[in-house]
């Protein structure tokens, strides 16, 4: 069984890098060595326990829904990887439990399946059938149809946004803040969404918390606080019922902000953990496991993969190097403190944009630390890029064919650094990686608030689009994300090392199924 | 017919300057001149302020005529407090020897007047003395060309009332007696060349077409009241504006519109030049002997168009010399600028009274013809519009340009439907403006961020941006974020159009231009000062200030990414500017301040 071979040569790759990254960390404090180390001890110990019982429980499965024709598909689709052996059918029952659990619930069906088709993407999905069974991977705002019944189910009321930009149907542009009054109001029916759910979904929709890796660990310890208050009712099972809870909260999620890819990963890690629970668990020992795991993924895909990265990218700082970035990125500015640390003498360059002006809080804390700084806006990186020596990146995704999805600029600041011929270097945790490919930045990207484009930051003289949305050939487009080439990229760094990005789809593919245990 | 009337116009205008010769003369007779007039060379104050035969050379060269009255001009040596001194200086001041037109009833008006206005306010009173006193300039002025008075005045009008308003703060350190000795020596236009300076040094002038304009305008003005020696003239012309430009330059040489105007003068001066020249000679070539007579005749006909006809038939005879020339040998093929420097040399072989009177006629209706072709500029692009867009094309702009909103209204009148993608050009983001403008007049348009220009190309089909000039290598200095566009546009392929006025256009190479053909905003448009003041404070410790805002206001495009530049002649690669230059400048223009000097 070569491919078997491989999964585990690969598992234990990432064994080893977890406890060098550990040991690196261990400086600190000791503890948490211990604890990566034993995480990853269960993370093998799960692994074979999944591949042992994966057949019965898929199996299991389907006789449950016996006669639902929508089984009888799955089954269908179940028998090649069963067939296969290799540890990837467990991975796809679990998929499929899953999407039958979707369906199960009628109400959240549509943007539950958002959700895992999120982070799934389709990829395993190699049965034509089952594409045509399961809906769109996205919800494609110009299918009517489709956005009428989604509306119907939504609980967040939102207003379509007037003078809609017509290249950008297929994505959802409200009103941004309508849904707030009307939330509000609702927060003593909304049953089935949980309080910490319902916080943090308001304060994603505010804009309280942004950056890939801050939504992603309070979207987790959301759901651990909300599984923490879970009792399975008397007449269902954990495995079955606890998913459809968590999909109706992760809809919660979507309807206040899109979830990015990162987001999309860590649901996904969350119901394949749900789905592995034996039966024979207790509901609290099945609750501590499932709180276990969450905190494990949040150190370990989160916080200790940072610490790593952060220790590969140091070593690219020389003396004298005049550093560059964009916008806002956690692990970038943790670089840039460590380097500091390490008493190298650099600069820093942050460049920023309109609207969000992200980079001005950076700004503020590097000058806090001490960092020397220059602050310039997008335009004038052209001018700037002369003296620059090294340009680091944040990205929200990084896709397998080695495009960066990241905040939007980020794909002109790299193309104008590979002009000046200085390197790009793009830091991006493992768990952001995507199987998904993307050739522009317009199919798939989030839409922010217009209006931010029409009011200019601390300068009232400029409010010539103040009453925008009056005239009907006048719109407004805020975008979140662009998507930077891989020709502009020089290096991603990740917790696996440092790679060009033309090697993403091996991480992908090597790492990938580990995400998910 | 109409040659008579010029005639009698340059009649009117000769005949107005002995007097008001005299006038200073006599005014000067008193016991105003300082003991310290050491401070003027005496050349400068022969009588007659440097009109007489025994002026040229000393009076009115720039290095005896102007550097001492720039340090008065700059008020270090009279010192005194800048508010309460004499208000009759503001009366005289700004226009010269000129201001003697002024019935003495109006200056004493205009004295009670500034006694209740505060100094450089802007209330009615103050306007109104303005423009009489204007009009009264105008009679000057304008006499030679009296036939067009009518249109002509509202740009000099515009000028002589900003002249009034800024003159208190540049006069009220100075003595009375000083400001006589100012109007007795100094060339006349000092005052609207000073008022200009400071505006440009101020940064109050925006846009490359405002500058040019107004350059323009200043250049004609110091024209007509420059004063001619009776030889050399177009030397002394040349100059009296090549100095002017010089410090016109130096007071924002990033805004390279004031240069070009100011080469293009010279450029006139010397066609003009060589025109009478051969045109009173006689043979001095060929081709160009044929061309002025031909010439002459024309200016019986249409005086007005003269000089662009004479420049246009150098262009003609530059671009392509004729058959007949190449059979004949003979050296028809030479620039202007040769055949100039031939002319100067050339001394006392014709009538210098007329040529006086035609040069300085010439060479103002031409500067009116330059004045006409920026003015036209935008509509002359605009024309070019349907050329380039097609139906239901999805154009990228940036920032806004007026020439660019013309181009676009012309494809939208012309029936074209388009959209629009504006990014907004921060930290301005004047491209709000644009996109306001563009869909009142019924275009879709879309107003995206800088960052997201990347984004967005990919669904375009054509970039159309202005500039702030273009180089002599067809390089672009354009707004700041324009190159960030430029790449972009190259990175998906899509044509990258620049629309600049001829005026634009500056027969320099850029080096380094990063720096030395940028400007540095205000870091206060970036980062609101207060709000980070509390960093700050950390650093004091630390010694160097650890923040640093980049704000330039430009951006170079290198040729490579220009794909098309449209300009008032028509569409042109970059690589060809050197050619356009060829025909709107001389060579030995492009280097002023060298020449100012040597």
């Amino acid at each position: 069984m070569p491919k078997k071979d491989k999964t585990t040569k690969a598992e234990r790759r990432a064994v080893q890098e977890a406890q060098r990254a550990a040991k690196a960390a261990a400086n600190a404090d000791r503890s948490k060595k211990s604890a990566a180390a034993s995480a990853n001890a269960n993370t093998k110990k799960v692994a074979k326990a999944s591949t042992q019982k994966k057949d019965s429980s898929s199996v299991a499965t389907s006789e449950k829904r016996g006669g639902d024709r929508q089984t009888d598909k799955d089954r269908k689709k179940d028998v090649p990887h069963l067939r296969d052996g290799s540890k990837k059918s467990a991975a796809a029952s679990a998929n499929a439990n899953t999407k039958k659990v979707a369906k199960a619930s009628p109400q959240k069906k549509d943007s539950s399946s958002v959700a895992t088709s999120e982070k799934r993407g389709g990829d395993r999905q190699t049965d034509k059938d089952r594409k045509k069974d399961v809906p769109h991977p996205r919800m494609q705002f110009d299918d009517e149809g489709r956005v009428e019944k989604a509306k119907k189910r939504s609980m967040v009321k939102q207003t379509e946004s007037r003078n809609r930009v017509e290249l950008f149907r297929h994505l959802p542009q409200y009103e941004h803040g309508t849904q707030l009054p009307d939330l509000e109001s609702k927060f003593f029916q909304l049953e089935p969404v949980h309080p910490s759910i319902y916080k943090v979904g308001l304060r994603f929709l505010t804009g309280d918390i942004s950056g890939g890796n801050a939504r992603c660990i309070a979207m987790l310890q959301a759901f651990q606080e909300s599984i923490e208050d879970y009792s399975t009712p008397l007449d269902k099972e954990l495995t079955r019922d606890l998913p459809t809870k968590i999909n109706g909260y992760v809809s919660f999620v979507i309807q206040c902000r899109p979830l990015s890819i990162s987001m999309g990963n860590a649901i996904n890690f969350l119901k394949s953990k749900i789905l592995e629970l034996p039966s024979t668990m207790s509901e609290s020992e099945a609750k501590a496991s499932l709180l276990s795991d969450i905190d494990r993924f949040i150190n370990e895909k989160i916080i200790l993969a940072d610490k790593v990265i952060v220790r590969h990218a140091v070593t690219k700082i020389r003396d004298g190097d005049v550093l560059l970035t964009y916008g806002s990125s956690s692990v970038v500015e943790m670089i840039f403190l460590c380097a500091l640390e390490l008493g190298k003498q650099f600069r820093v360059v942050i460049v920023d944009s309109r609207p969000k002006l992200e980079g001005r809080m950076l700004l503020r804390r590097l000058v806090g630390k001490g960092v020397s700084c220059t602050y310039t806006h997008i335009n004038a990186v052209s001018y700037i890029m002369h003296e620059v020596t090294r340009v680091f990146l944040g990205a929200s995704s990084v896709f397998s064919d080695g495009t960066v999805y990241s905040r939007v600029g980020t794909a002109s600041v790299a193309m104008v650094a590979h002009q000046f011929h200085v390197p790009v270097l793009v830091c991006c945790e493992a768990y952001k990686f995507h199987k998904r490919v993307q050739l522009d930045s317009l199919c798939f990207n989030e839409l922010g608030d217009p209006d931010a484009i029409a009011r200019v930051f601390g300068k009232e003289d400029i409010n010539y689009l103040d009453d925008w949305a009056s005239s009907q050939n006048l719109q407004l487009l805020n975008l979140n994300y662009d998507a930077t080439p891989k020709d502009y990229i020089s290096m991603i760094i990740t917790e696996y090392g440092m790679i060009p990005p033309t090697s993403v789809p091996v991480i992908v593919r090597e790492y990938g199924e580990h995400l998910l245990t | 017919m109409k040659r008579k009337k010029r005639n009698f116009c340059l009649a009117r205008e000769v005949g107005l300057v002995p007097n008001l010769a005299q006038v200073v003369v006599g005014s000067r007779g008193g016991d105003f001149f300082p003991p310290g007039g050491g401070l003027f060379p005496p050349g400068g104050l022969l009588p007659g302020g440097g009109l007489g035969p025994r002026a040229d050379g000393s009076g009115l060269s720039s290095r005896h005529g102007f550097g001492p009255i720039s340090e008065i001009g700059i008020g270090s040596k009279f010192g005194g407090d800048v508010f309460g001194s004499s208000i009759k200086g503001n009366g005289y001041r700004p226009f010269g020897g000129s201001s003697v037109n002024v019935p003495t009833s109006k200056v004493s008006d205009l004295h009670g007047d500034e006694d209740h206005a505060p100094i450089g306010d802007d209330n009615d009173g103050d306007r109104s003395i303005g423009e009489e006193s204007v009009v009264d300039m105008h009679d000057y002025n304008e006499a030679p060309t009296a036939d067009q008075n009518q249109e002509a005045p509202p740009p000099l009008q515009m000028t002589m009332k900003r002249a009034y308003k800024e003159a208190p703060a540049a006069d009220h350190n100075e003595s009375l007696v000083a400001i006589q000795h100012k109007i007795e020596t100094m060339p006349d236009y000092r005052g609207l060349v000073d008022e200009f300076v400071a505006k440009l040094n101020k940064r109050k002038v925006e846009g490359s077409h405002a500058t040019a304009r107004l350059t323009a305008e200043l250049l004609r003005s110091v024209v007509s009241l420059q004063k001619l020696p009776c030889k050399n003239q177009a030397s002394v012309l040349m100059k009296s504006v090549r100095s002017v430009g010089v410090r016109l330059i130096a007071a924002n040489p990033t805004e390279l519109a004031v240069g070009n105007i100011v080469r293009r003068v010279l450029h006139i001066i010397r066609e003009e030049d060589v025109s009478i020249l051969t045109s009173n000679t006689g043979a001095l070539n060929l081709s160009t002997e044929r061309d002025d007579e031909e010439i002459l005749h024309d200016n019986e006909a249409v005086p007005s168009s003269s000089a662009t006809a004479i420049a246009d038939k150098y262009r003609s005879s530059l671009c392509a010399p004729s058959l007949h020339a190449l059979l004949e040998d003979a050296p028809s093929a030479k620039a202007p600028g040769r055949i100039y420097t031939f002319g100067v040399d050339s001394e006392e072989k014709y009538d210098k009274y007329s040529l006086s009177r035609k040069l300085k006629h010439f060479v103002i209706e031409a500067i009116k013809t330059l004045i006409e072709d920026i003015d036209s500029c935008h509509d002359q692009i605009a024309q070019e519009a349907v050329e380039h867009i097609h139906q239901n094309e999805v154009i990228l702009t940036f920032g806004r340009s007026r020439t660019v909103l013309k181009f676009l209204c012309a494809a939208k009148e012309k029936k074209r439907s388009f959209k629009l993608f504006i990014a907004e050009g921060a930290p301005r983001c004047q491209g709000h403006v644009l996109a306001k403008e563009l869909a009142g007049i019924g275009l879709k348009s879309t107003v995206i961020g800088d960052a997201a220009v990347f984004a967005i190309i990919s669904r375009v089909n054509l970039v159309i941006v202005g500039a702030h000039a273009v180089m002599a290598n067809g390089g672009v200095i354009a707004p700041i974020g324009m190159n960030m566009v430029a790449l972009a546009a190259r990175k998906h392929a899509i044509p990258f159009v620049v629309v600049a006025g001829i005026h634009k256009l500056c027969p320099l190479y850029p080096h380094n231009q990063e720096v030395s053909l940028n400007e540095m905003r205000s870091p206060s448009e970036l980062l609101e000062f207060g709000k980070f003041s509390n960093c700050m404070d950390y650093s004091t410790g630390v010694g160097a200030s650890p923040l640093h805002v980049a704000n330039p206001a430009f951006d170079y495009v290198p040729p490579e990414l220009v794909s098309l530049l449209i300009t008032d002649v028509g569409g042109h690669n970059p690589s060809y500017m050197y050619r356009l230059i060829a025909d709107y400048y001389s060579a030995d223009d492009y280097f002023l301040q060298e020449k100012h000097d040597s």
